[in-house]
Order: C-alpha cells, then sequence, then structure tokens
C-alpha cells in the first residue's frame, strides 16, 4: 500500500463501526458512480415518459410500418410473377433443374419422397392434378401459396422468386419418371 | 465472558452439514449441466430414455444448481457468519436441524420427480404443490430462526452482510408464495390460477428476481463478510453499502418484464422492465465497488492465497453479468439476444463465476478453520482457480459466439423482404460445434471441482479430532432502546439507528419490494379480467380435452424449454412464423408456454402448418423430416397409453379459473377425447400412418400442436 493510500485511510477511519473484527471505512462513492446513476434515473423516467405517454412509435406500430414495405416489395415481385413460357424456359436449362433439385431437396423431399413418389403428400409424377391442372403456373401458385387446408405450407414467403421458379421446373421434370413405391393417385387425371 | 468462550457456543456442526451439502450438490449440478451441455451437441446421449431427455434434465439442472448448489452455500455461509457478527449462537439447533434436513429432503424430491415428468412447467419454479409447500414451510422456518437469532445478538448494530440475509428472506418468501397460487389437480399435478399475459408476468417477476435474491443479495452479504475476514482489512465505504443496498431491492424487483420484452405483454410494463434495468447496473456495481475497493492495496496477498482470488474474481464477475444483464434487456439488443445461447452465456457468467467463485472461495477459507487446521494444498486450489477460471472464459466465449451469430441469421430479412435464413435448422447446424466447445468448457471447471473435493476430504483428515463442542446456549438477550443507539450512533444519522432495529429494517426491505411488485403486477391482473378491452375484441376457443391431455403432455416433457409460443413483434418472427401474437392468443392458457429459448423454432403457429401424419413421423424421428435436425426422438409417446383418468377434474378445474368449459364438456370430457382421438387416428392410419395410435399419447400432443394458432378469431 502506497502513502497516499494509507493516509486516505486515515482520512476515513472515522467510523466506531466493527463486527467480529471487520471494520469499516467511510469512503465517499465514486463521482463518476453517482453521475451514472443519476443520470440512468433522468433517462429512465424521460424513455418511459416519452414511450408511455407520448408520442413515442409503439413496437407494434413499428412493426405495422416495416411490414408495409416489404409488402410493398413483395407486390411488385408477385407482379411480374412468372408465365408458362417464362418457366419452360427453364427444363432445358440443366443449371435451374439442378438448382431446383437442391430446393426439392431440402424443403419438398420429407412429404413427397425422395423420387417425387408422393409419402405424406400426394404422388408429384403421375398425370393426376389435385389443384389446376399441372400446368407451371398452376404448380408454381400451390408452391407459392400454399394449400392450407392439406398442409402444404407457402413457400412463398420463404423462397427467392429465382428458387421458386427452379423448383416448379424441377417438379414439371419429374412428369412420368415412373419411381419405386408411387403413392396412389389422387385428384383428376389430365390427359 | 471472554472472547474464547463465546466462541465455543456457536452451533458450527450444522454449518459443517451444509458445507458438505454445498459440495455434494455442487457435484450434482455440474454433471448434470455437463449432461445437458452434450444433448445439446448430440440428442443421442439421452439413450432413447425418457427420463433422461434434454426437456427433464434441464430443470433439474437448474434447480440443482439454484437450490441445491446456492442454497446449501447460502445457508452454511449464513449460519456460520450471522452467528459471529451477532455474537450469539443461532436461536434454535432444533430448527437448524429441520432446516437442514427439510432442505435436502427437498432437493431429493426434486431429484426424483423431475425426471419423471411432474413438473408446473415455469421455469425455476417446476417443483410441484407439495413441494411448493414444503419450500415454504423450511423458509419460513429458517427465516424465523434468522430473526429470532438477531432478537438474541450481542451486537448494538447489524453489519450490511445481515441487512442483505434479510432482504433475501422476506423477499424470496413473497415470491415463491406469490407464485405458488395453484389448483391442486392430483397428488403431483396442478394449474397456476393466473392465465396467459398474466402467469408471464408474475412467473417472471418471481424469476427474475430469484436471480436477484437468491443468487445476487445473500451472495453479496456473503461477499460482505467474508472478503474482509479473508484480507483482514475494513470494508471500503459504509455509506455505498447503504445506498447501494436500498437501491438495490428497490430496483431489482421492477426489472422483471425484461423477460418478456417485444412479447404480447403490453408495452408500458415491457418498457418499465427495460428501463429499471438500465438503472440497476450502477447499484450493482456499487457492491463490486466495494468488494474489490475492500483488496485495494492488497493484491500481493490476493496473488497468493487462492481464497482471496476466488472471492475477487467471483466479484469480477459479478460487475461483469450486472453491466451484461442491463445491456441485454435494451429493447433492441433484445431482439437479437432473446431465445438465444447468449442468454445462457449470460446467466452461466453469474453462475459459475460469481456464485460458483464464492462458493469455492467461501469453502476454502471455511474448511480449514471449521475443522481447525490448515488447507492440505494451496497448489491444488490454485490450479482449481486456474482451470475454473479458463473453463467459464472457454463457455462464455462458445455461447456469445453461438448467440450472437444465431441470432444474426435468424433476424436477417434481405432487401426484397425475404428472411435470409428461412431454415430454422439452418441456424442451428451453424452452431452445434459450439456446443460441443461449451461441453469442454463445462468439463473443465467441473474437473477444477474435483480438485476442491480431493483437497477438502484431505483437509479433514489432517484435522485434530475435536473437544465436542459446547452445546446450548443462555446467552441474555440484548436489550437496546432507541435512545441507547442513537447514543451509540455517535450522530451518524436515521440509518446508523435503523442498523439497530432489524424488525423495522426488514419491514422497510419489503416496502420497498412491493412497490414495484404492486405497480406492475396490480393492474395487470385488473386489465386482463375477463372482460377487459384487450380481450374483447378477440373470440378464443378454449382446447378440447383431448387437446388439454396433450397440453399436459408437452409440460410433461419440457417443450417449453427449447421451443417458445411467442411471436414478437418483429419483421424476422412475423416473416418466419406469422403475426405478432396477442395477449388474446394465450387468454386460457393456465401455465402460459411462451418459453425463453428457441434452440427449435417457434410453435405459437404451427397448428394447420403440417399434416397429422407429418407430427407423428416427426415426433418419432425428427430426422426422417428435417434432416439435420438436433430434436431427440419421442417414441415412448406412440408406445404410452394417455391417461385420462384425471382429465375431468382437470378441466373443471380449470373451468373454476374462468376457461368457458360448459358442464357437459366437463362430464363428457373422457368420451370427447376418445372420440376425438379415434378420428385422428384413424385419418393418420387412412394416410399411411402407424396403426392403432387412437389410445396412445401421441395422439393427444398432436391434436393439441394442431390447435396452436387456431384456437383465437378477431370478432
Amino acid at each position: 500500500m502506497s502513502k497516499n493510500d494509507s493516509k486516505k485511510d486515515n482520512e476515513f477511519d472515522n467510523l466506531s463501526h466493527e463486527y467480529d473484527g471487520i471494520r469499516e471505512y467511510d469512503y465517499p462513492a465514486p463521482n463518476w458512480w453517482q453521475i451514472i446513476f443519476y443520470v440512468s434515473i433522468i433517462w429512465g423516467i424521460g424513455y418511459w415518459v416519452y414511450y408511455t405517454l407520448y408520442d413515442g412509435e409503439t413496437l407494434r406500430h413499428r412493426l405495422d410500418r416495416e411490414l408495409v414495405t416489404i409488402q410493398r416489395e413483395k407486390m411488385k415481385e408477385a407482379s411480374n410473377g412468372p408465365s408458362e413460357s417464362d418457366m419452360s424456359a427453364l427444363l432445358s436449362n440443366p443449371a435451374a433443374i439442378a438448382s431446383g433439385k437442391e430446393v426439392f431437396t431440402g424443403k419438398c423431399l420429407s412429404c413427397h419422397g425422395d423420387h417425387g413418389q408422393g409419402l405424406i403428400g400426394p404422388n408429384l409424377t403421375d398425370n393426376f392434378w389435385i389443384h389446376g391442372k399441372g400446368t407451371l403456373t398452376d404448380i408454381y401458385t400451390v408452391v407459392d401459396k400454399g394449400v392450407a387446408d392439406k398442409g402444404m405450407p407457402p413457400w412463398g414467403p420463404i423462397l427467392s422468386a429465382a428458387e421458386l421458379k427452379n423448383v416448379v421446373a424441377f417438379v414439371k421434370s419429374l412428369q412420368g419418371t415412373h419411381p419405386a413405391n408411387p403413392k396412389a393417385p389422387q385428384g383428376e387425371e389430365i390427359k | 465472558m471472554n472472547e474464547e468462550s463465546i466462541k465455543e457456543q456457536y452451533d458450527d456442526k450444522v454449518v459443517k452439514y451444509f458445507l458438505v451439502a454445498t459440495i455434494v450438490w455442487a457435484g450434482v449440478a455440474l454433471l448434470l449441466g455437463i449432461y445437458a451441455a452434450l444433448e445439446l451437441a448430440s440428442y443421442k446421449f439421452n439413450l432413447g430414455l425418457q427420463w433422461f431427455t434434454f426437456g427433464r434434465i434441464r430443470p433439474l439442472h437448474t434447480n440443482a444448481a439454484i437450490f441445491a448448489f446456492a442454497g446449501n452455500t447460502i445457508f452454511a455461509g449464513i449460519y456460520h457468519s450471522m452467528q459471529r457478527l451477532l455474537k450469539t449462537r443461532m436461536w434454535s439447533d432444533a430448527v437448524s436441524w429441520f432446516h437442514f434436513w427439510g432442505w435436502q429432503l427437498i432437493i431429493v424430491s426434486a431429484a426424483i420427480t423431475l425426471p419423471l415428468g411432474f413438473t408446473q412447467g415455469k421455469e425455476y419454479h417446476e417443483l410441484e404443490w407439495p413441494i411448493d409447500i414444503a419450500i415454504a414451510v423450511v423458509w419460513v422456518a429458517f427465516g424465523l430462526n434468522m430473526i429470532q437469532t438477531i432478537r438474541r445478538r450481542k451486537e448494538p448494530h447489524i453489519y450490511v452482510a445481515i441487512w442483505f440475509y434479510l432482504a433475501t428472506f422476506v423477499t424470496v418468501a413473497l415470491l415463491h408464495i406469490v407464485n405458488s397460487i395453484e389448483i391442486p389437480v392430483g397428488y403431483l399435478k396442478s394449474y397456476p390460477v393466473y392465465a396467459g399475459v398474466q402467469d408471464a408476468l408474475v412467473q417472471w417477476w418471481y424469476g427474475h428476481n430469484a436471480v436477484a435474491f437468491f443468487l445476487t443479495t445473500p451472495f453479496l452479504g456473503l461477499m460482505y463478510y467474508y472478503i474482509p475476514k479473508a484480507v483482514n482489512k475494513p470494508v471500503y465505504s459504509y455509506r455505498l453499502s447503504v445506498v447501494h443496498f436500498w437501491s438495490l431491492v428497490f430496483i431489482y424487483i421492477w426489472a422483471g418484464p425484461h423477460h418478456l420484452l417485444n412479447t404480447a405483454l403490453p408495452e408500458w410494463a415491457q418498457t418499465l422492465g427495460m428501463v429499471f434495468s438500465v438503472m440497476l447496473w450502477i447499484p450493482s456495481w456499487g457492491g463490486m465497488i466495494n468488494g474489490l475497493m475492500t483488496l485495494r492495496g492488497a493484491w500481493d496477498k490476493v496473488k497468493a492465497d487462492p481464497v482471496l482470488k476466488f472471492l475477487a474474481t467471483a466479484t469480477i464477475f459479478y460487475g461483469m453479468a450486472t453491466f451484461e444483464g442491463p445491456l441485454m434487456s435494451i429493447k433492441s439488443v433484445s431482439e437479437l439476444a432473446h431465445y438465444t445461447d447468449w442468454v445462457i452465456a449470460h446467466v452461466h457468467g453469474g453462475a459459475l463465476g460469481w456464485n460458483g467463485f464464492l462458493s469455492f472461495g467461501m469453502i476454502y477459507y471455511l474448511v480449514p478453520k471449521l475443522w481447525k487446521t490448515n488447507l492440505y494444498s494451496k497448489s491444488l486450489a490454485e490450479t482449481h482457480f486456474w482451470l475454473g477460471t479458463v473453463g467459464i472464459v472457454i463457455y462464455m466465449l462458445s455461447m456469445w459466439t453461438a448467440g450472437i451469430s444465431q441470432g444474426m441469421m435468424l433476424n436477417a430479412v434481405d432487401a426484397s423482404g425475404h428472411l435470409v435464413y428461412p431454415d430454422f435448422v439452418q441456424t442451428v447446424t451453424r452452431i452445434v460445434p459450439l456446443y460441443w466447445v461449451r461441453a469442454f468448457g463445462g468439463v473443465m471447471y467441473f474437473i477444477g471441482y474435483l480438485l476442491l473435493v480431493y483437497n477438502v476430504i484431505k483437509t479433514i483428515k489432517l484435522a485434530p479430532k475435536a473437544a465436542p463442542a459446547v452445546a446450548g446456549s443462555s446467552n441474555p438477550v440484548l436489550n437496546v432502546s432507541v435512545g441507547d443507539l442513537v447514543k451509540s450512533s455517535h450522530g451518524e444519522g436515521p440509518h446508523r439507528v435503523l442498523e439497530g432495529m432489524p424488525i423495522i429494517l426488514t419491514v422497510l426491505a419489503v416496502v420497498a419490494v412491493l412497490v414495484g411488485s404492486v405497480i406492475e403486477i396490480v393492474p395487470m391482473i385488473a386489465a386482463t379480467d375477463q372482460s377487459s378491452v384487450e380481450y374483447a375484441n378477440f373470440k378464443v376457443k378454449p382446447l378440447t380435452s383431448l387437446q388439454l391431455a396433450g397440453r399436459d403432455l408437452y409440460i410433461r416433457e419440457g417443450c417449453y424449454l427449447c421451443h417458445s409460443q411467442m411471436i414478437r413483434t418483429m419483421v424476422s418472427d412475423v416473416l418466419r412464423y406469422g403475426p405478432a401474437n396477442e395477449m388474446a392468443d394465450s387468454r386460457y392458457d393456465h401455465p402460459f408456454q411462451w418459453g425463453s429459448k428457441r434452440t427449435g423454432p417457434d410453435l405459437a403457429r404451427v397448428g394447420g402448418k403440417y399434416p397429422d401424419l407429418w407430427h407423428f413421423r416427426h415426433m418419432l424421428n425428427p430426422r426422417d423430416i428435417v434432416t439435420q435436425s438436433i430434436m431427440p426422438e419421442y417414441k415412448w409417446l406412440l408406445e404410452q397409453k394417455l391417461d385420462l383418468s384425471s382429465i375431468e377434474r382437470r378441466m373443471s378445474a380449470l373451468q373454476g379459473l374462468g376457461v368457458p368449459y360448459t358442464d357437459l364438456e366437463v362430464s363428457g370430457s373422457v368420451e370427447d377425447a376418445k372420440k376425438e382421438a379415434a378420428a385422428l387416428a384413424a385419418a393418420v392410419e387412412k394416410d399411411g400412418g402407424p396403426q392403432g395410435m387412437a389410445d396412445k399419447e401421441i395422439t393427444a400432443l398432436v391434436a393439441y400442436l394442431q390447435s396452436l394458432g387456431k384456437q383465437t378469431e378477431k370478432k
């Protein structure tokens, strides 16, 4: 201990407190400690009053505002949604089919089987269709929006626009592949 | 009477017992922690056994760490220091032993019931109602023993450590009793009277303040005794201890809602929780400053003495955790940190660093003192210190990295409004390697602990055969009048007088904690009565009897420990899981199941998202559906018969609590459940699912999962 310290100790050693040999000095609380304490209390009151009683934006308002922006982005995307010819061009594009297959493996396989033969969800390789007539745009709608009653999730919010188109093209490419253990046909036969 | 003869009369036997219990339960808590950590690194560690699955082990780990390890530390330290600070023996040996054995019995009952799946489904309050009653009785016995001892003291004033002990006793009693108001519906099953948002607020008022008044205030009391004793220097600042004691006690109680930021909790309460958490930073640091500044000028002693090393480092970890806590309570930081491993890093900095190291320092100080010998090996204790410190650093770094990485991945939204990582499991596989690193840090900490065990055993063997302590005590009660106190306080002001009036001081502490409690909880209870505006815009369907049975299984399996049911008011949550939850969504949930950690995705709106068969296959083997899933298999749900024997009593209890069941629904609950289960099982069978599931537990659980998010309708 430096000399300075012991001099200070003498200055603040002015209490008679003693418990089981433990004595107490009476140094003042550090200035920075006191200042931050007062500032945090003043800030705390100000913050609460602003966000609760005045115009502070509530969390729900902020969420709504941000969702509106995102909705606008999505509308833009939807308005230039893919056409039948857009996607049929992808059928002869090996890179697009490969990307579609990757999406299929990650998202669709667990319900539609590893070769699209159907499992929890319907067989995708036969020419029976439950929703629409099996056109690329019909498949796109199902993948994009989902089918709530049947447990088909909407993938629009999850996949990017390119991934959506690619996986639709990949599903179309499964037509007539006759995998092993196919699920029985469901829906309407489209010739 | 000279000093020596007074010392003879202290009851050190019960202190030794509590100390040994501390060491034993520390080992149990740490081993369970390592086991739970390994289960997160690989689901296979549960060996396919339901009793060992993460959802049942995790509550056992937390209860063992908090109530068994830290609890026994507190009692050992309080019984030892209080007798000396007050110069008197504990009031009643019988009560001391009742306290000791009662507490150990409660821990054993926890160790039996939690793996069997008996749980209330509320964190750190899992133990069922008969054990809740036992806790209340034993705790009150402890408090009575303490207060009576204080009344018999031979010191006019009580030291700051004892202010903290008193605040601990009264506040934990209040928290435990209020959060335990529940309706029994079986020997080991109950429903809390609170539902939904009320239950969430009461639970986190309890949960947060269990940290405050079970893991903080008593340990500050121990710090105030053992640091000056071990270093043999005066405490730095009496003034500071007065200010930080009262500000801590008053402010802490308000901060509970910071566990519920961005949820359906009304925003005035969220904001209160946030600002009080920030204000709490400085009062907390008051304790750290007083602990560390007491050591100033004595760092050479700290360097040489493992006891001081543990105590000083514990105080530094306390400072770290109490800076990190307020930071994480800021709404925007919480968006990133909440539900992630960052929270796990934070609590383990507190538990391993502050509570663990303070306990170890105290053990190394007390064992040689109580057994009247020297520590067997200083260098082993030194090694323990370094193993422990490095273990904590590895633990915290891995969990900080895991939490912040996963939080950022989950919250990432690109410019076109899409989630960058739409699959939850993508964010999990990224952090699984860190789960192995975390387990390694835990193992290091545990090896350090084993050195302590060895060192303690060797030290006790060194002890001389002690002469039997003089039993009983006939110390005269100290009668001090206020006038005497004022005189003996040398005009030091009213607080010095108050220190001579422990009952008044206790009452004032109760008032301090009641202010925040009443202001937050009472409006919430009043605002969410059955006719309130928050509920008026929604029509909420209560669960069917089968869904309710499934919900009780969801609680039994501890699903809430990895899955939340609360979509927050954040874009990334809404894009991932659906519209943010309203208060009405959990209106009839006794208890609420909002959760506090997302090791898996949120389930608030999972109902109808996947077909029934998806859930059957997923529960049987999650990897059949999500190849990289780390969720355990729940095979037993497809084998065990669903028990409907008490469903009528459960429905009727909920009806009594205000869930709008008709009498017919209650009396016909068994029939209804069987009918619903038969239909569900038949449909699954038709789709090619497993056969004969109508009377199995899985069917009820799937019925419940399919109800999630489907019960509320906007009017």
